[in-house]
């Protein structure tokens, strides 16, 4: 009978399947625990409301709370959240790794990264759309163009993608390198476990020492709480649940105080041209020229998520259901500078509180942010743009758009989205910010690490995904080869 | 038995002879004979033993709803397993019987002993507050004080406290496991395992109250367990000439039982007897009566429970030693297998959907050209996939959206002079849009889950896809080129 493993991982996305990956090429006996199930791609591509329920952490419903409430969504399957994101892929700037190690002290450089940005391009065939753009893509690309604007096609982790228009339900093709296709399997043919159903409740620890876990094991009759020894544990569990795990267990030096997001605005836009946003890949394009604080792309569509666009102002909205193919959304997206916290819960059942509360610069570019998108559709020909905001009606011209370079989006009227979130532990050298050191090691103890996007210091500005599976593959070998 | 168990044992049968020795001191033995031989048997001897064991049927039903989370019992089974418990209470010293039925549950529904016992338990505790709650209303009922007042203030204190314990575990149960793990830990690994074992299964146990219509059924259910016993109270007392008051039946029933938690022989022989003659006593009936009224009642309470009793443990060859077996058996934390571990089930299904949840989605989503027969199918999945959603949302934001519903209901009331389900649809339409999109802030809150998510739901379903299809609207130019 088996009870321990020499480490685990806790976690299955990003930086949990890197790591097991990596440690299990050196040799290590490792175990991952997911709190998620496992799928097929049998089971991928479901109408979304079944792909909530099995893929999303409580089906979707996390909200960030705070004076203006964010929509936040992360994965909870085999793969965490890497199987149901667009594949987007950005490095970190220079500029912000220098931020990083300036504020942070973090001991990392772009040289250093690079080996493993390389190292996982390859393993996920990260690369650029090879046809045709779609056209959602095409009519983003002329509105920036008759802005003048910087811009760039965004890479992909969806090598011979087939536009099933299915990245947040699973991608059913097999295209999008979600970890339970990029690096699990072989993970698994170096000996790793993977555990699924498992929910870690707390990290045993003494004086300084992790022991190992107690977690409750979902099977078929009941829930098992049951204890699982290991030497060394890696905690994987994303932005949210690692610092809830943490506190939990009684862990609380500089964790879960700093939580960093990107919000969100979005907006659906009508043409008089038939986009058939639904019958294709999302936009691919990002407007650099605002950036880092500002980002303008191109957001998942079907008509379900176009209904929630509209929803604002739905008795206005709704008749413009029946234009669906006509109506691409879009999105402003700010590098948070606002500050949010996550705690576990008291009350009900093991659950996380997570707070964040926008700034008043959050709340400027996001203004800023509508006005300039709302130019380019409507440079790029678009009819009206329709914002999810409360009471801010169509925006039909030019001078409808620059009002809100001047104006402030009415705070408690917005309603903004994430699938961004970071820094609820952040890692570096000074230890009066961080949780763990550069390499993610936790202050205060000598077997227990950080291993996902908890430990970015601050907001990339960027889709974190890349960044997170660098930083994590580094880290991991630094812990092989110093032990 | 050990020595601890024996002393037990020995200071139970002092009890009870303290007690009969009170009950009859001051008493002629001719007295009570003769009340005896006065006593008017047919029909209220009867009619209280039905009373009696329909009050069993009741607690049957109540265990049965407890275990339900994780174990389906028949209601006859669930009765035997209460049924064993006073039976073997009324042979065996020490309150065995509360193991003893602990023990038949975990035999008859596979159920951890602890889990079965913290069953048990709550099922006392539930008891005795409703008990007090009666007895407040004989003491409002009747004029009488003194050490019947102290009494209840004494069982008042004893039963709020294990009530506070009760609401704990059911409010923030896992908040209790991760509570004990945290102080186990101080007493090293077999305290710490043991004791989040043991705790985790106390919370189990209680975690059927989880739901509020759950727990007020359970509380009904032990006010009528009680009615049925206090029937037994009442129905003898014309038997022996007194008037039938169920105030009256109401005080001794409660004051008896409350008396009986005092450490006494099997049967409860002593504390029975001297605490309902006493409770008669302070409305005035005479000592010879109110002994035999007491002894009478005691026959009842005993006699056919313990022949059934011991029916069950002739049929079901259980034995009294599998109480202590049992107990010797509730396990530390377990240690799983890990190599031989069955994959977890699917994800729970969509709930059913409750009318409320119905009838804001019917009155959210828009009108549409579907048949009757396809709406009622897209609405039904819709109100499911809603209210698994909101059933999703953390504790806290649950809460407060159902006042926040229960508010507008009220309003509605008010309002329309009807309920909010029964309100036409149109009119319903009209009323809940003004809420969920209106310029009132905390309404449009209020509704924002559930209008996005049966928006989101109502488009994604494969219905309304096709039907969107073939209705989207095509421009002038583009019906022309199709022409």
């Amino acid at each position: 009978m088996t009870s321990r493993a020499q480490v685990l991982v806790i976690g299955s996305g990003a930086g949990g399947s890197v790591t097991a990956l990596e440690l299990g090429r050196a040799g290590y006996d490792v175990l991952i625990l997911e709190e998620g199930n496992r799928y097929e791609f049998s089971d991928y591509g479901q109408a979304t409301p079944e792909a909530m329920r099995r893929l999303y952490r409580r089906r979707g419903m996390t909200p960030i709370l705070g004076k203006v409430p964010i929509g936040y969504v992360e994965g909870a399957c085999v793969g965490g959240s890497t199987e149901i994101n667009s594949g987007f892929w950005h490095r970190v700037p220079q500029e912000i790794l220098l931020r990083w190690k300036a504020q942070f002290d973090l001991d990392v450089s772009e040289g250093e990264l690079g080996e493993h940005y390389d190292w996982a391009e390859e393993r996920l065939g990260v690369g650029l759309w090879k046809t045709e753009w779609p056209k959602s893509t095409q009519v983003f690309a002329r509105g920036i163009e008759a802005m003048g604007w910087s811009y760039s096609e965004v890479p992909r982790a969806a090598p011979g993608c087939q536009q099933s228009n299915a990245c947040a339900r699973g991608c059913p093709t097999g295209s999008k390198q979600g970890m339970s296709r990029a690096l699990l399997p072989e993970a698994e043919s170096h000996g790793v476990r993977v555990l699924a159903g498992a929910r870690v409740n707390r990290i045993l620890e003494r004086s300084g020492r992790v022991q190992g876990v107690v977690a409750t094991l979902r099977r078929e009759g009941r829930n098992q709480l049951v204890r699982i020894d290991a030497e060394h544990v890696f905690v994987c569990c994303g932005p949210t649940e690692t610092p809830a795990l943490l506190l939990r267990s009684g862990i609380r030096f500089h964790v879960g105080n700093s939580l960093r997001i990107h919000p969100y605005l979005k907006v659906a836009a009508r043409f008089d041209e038939r986009i058939d946003p639904n019958e294709s890949v999302l936009p691919l394009l990002q407007v650099k020229e605002f950036w880092p604080e500002l980002s303008l792309g191109g957001g998942f569509f079907s008509p379900g998520q176009l209904a929630m666009t509209l929803s604002e102002n739905w008795p206005a909205n709704r008749g413009h259901m029946a234009d669906s193919r006509y109506m691409p959304q879009y999105y402003v997206g700010v590098r948070g500078t606002g500050r949010g916290w996550v705690r576990p819960t008291v009350f009900g059942t093991e659950g996380t509180l997570t707070r964040y509360e926008l700034s008043s610069d959050d709340l400027r570019n996001l203004s800023v942010g509508l006005a300039r998108l709302s130019e380019l559709l409507i440079a790029a020909g678009a009819k009206e743009v329709y914002p999810s905001v409360w009471g801010v009606g169509p925006i039909r011209n030019q001078m409808d758009a620059v009002r809100w370079l001047d104006e402030l989006l009415p705070k408690n009227a917005l309603s903004l989205v994430t699938v961004h979130a970071f820094s609820s532990c952040p890692s570096g050298e000074l230890r009066k910010k961080c949780a763990t050191d550069s390499q993610g090691r936790v202050y205060g103890y000598e077997n227990l690490y950080l291993n996902d996007a908890s430990i970015l210091p601050d907001s990339p500005g960027v889709n974190p995904q890349a960044t997170i599976m660098a930083l994590a593959r580094r880290n991991t070998l630094h812990f092989v080869s110093a032990s | 038995m050990g020595s601890r168990r024996w002393l037990f044992v020995v200071l139970g049968l002092a009890s009870s002879a303290g007690f009969l020795w009170l009950a009859f001191a001051r008493l002629e033995f001719d007295d009570v004979r003769a009340a005896f031989r006065q006593a008017d048997l047919v029909p209220w001897l009867p009619l209280a033993a039905l009373s009696y064991l329909a009050g069993h049927f009741v607690r049957g039903l109540r265990c049965r709803l407890l275990a339900s989370q994780d174990a389906k019992l028949t209601t006859l089974t669930a009765t035997n397993v209460v049924v064993l418990g006073y039976a073997v209470n009324n042979i065996a010293p020490a309150r065995l019987g509360e193991f003893a039925r602990a023990a038949m549950l975990t035999q008859r529904s596979g159920l951890p002993y602890i889990q079965s016992l913290s069953l048990t338990f709550l099922e006392r505790i539930m008891d005795g507050l409703v008990m007090l709650a009666l007895l407040a209303v004989a003491l409002w009922a009747l004029p009488v004080g003194g050490w019947v007042t102290t009494t209840m203030e004494f069982a008042s204190v004893v039963f709020g406290i294990a009530f506070v314990g009760v609401l704990l575990a059911v409010t923030a149960g896992d908040y209790l496991v991760r509570f004990a793990g945290q102080v186990g830990q101080i007493g090293g690994r077999r305290v710490h395992d043991r004791l989040v074992h043991a705790v985790n299964q106390a919370v189990q146990g209680v975690r059927y109250l989880r739901a509020p219509r759950a727990a007020l059924v359970v509380v009904l259910l032990s006010g009528i367990v009680w009615l049925f016993e206090a029937g037994m109270f009442l129905c003898l007392l014309p038997a022996f000439g007194l008037e039938p008051s169920p105030w009256v039946a109401l005080l001794a029933m409660t004051v008896t039982n409350l008396g009986i938690l005092v450490p006494s022989s099997p049967g409860f022989i002593g504390p029975f007897h001297f605490f309902c003659k006493e409770a008669l006593g302070v409305v005035g009936v005479a000592e010879a009566v109110g002994l035999s009224y007491a002894a009478l009642v005691h026959l009842t309470f005993y006699v056919p429970i313990t022949a059934w009793g011991v029916v069950i443990l002739l049929v079901h060859g259980f034995h009294l030693s599998s109480a202590m077996q049992a107990r010797a058996a509730a396990s530390p934390l377990a240690l799983p297998d890990l190599d031989d571990m069955p994959p977890p089930p699917d994800l729970p299904p969509n709930p059913e959907a409750r009318e409320i949840t119905r009838a804001l989605c019917e009155a959210l989503v828009p009108v549409d050209s579907l048949s009757a027969e396809s709406r009622h199918e897209v609405l039904l999945e819709t109100s499911a996939f809603v209210e698994g959603q909101l059933e999703a949302l953390p504790a806290r934001l649950r809460v407060l959206y159902q006042m926040g519903i229960l508010g507008v209901r009220l309003i509605t009331r008010i309002v329309f002079v009807r309920s909010l389900c029964g309100l036409p649809l149109e009119r319903r339409r009209r009323w809940v849009e003004k809420w969920a999109y209106g310029s009132f802030g905390l309404g449009r809150q209020l509704f924002r889950a559930i209008r996005a998510t049966a928006l989101l739901a109502y488009y994604e379903h494969p219905l309304v896809r096709a039907e969107l299809a073939a209705t989207t609207k095509l421009r002038p130019k583009e019906a022309s080129s199709r022409d």
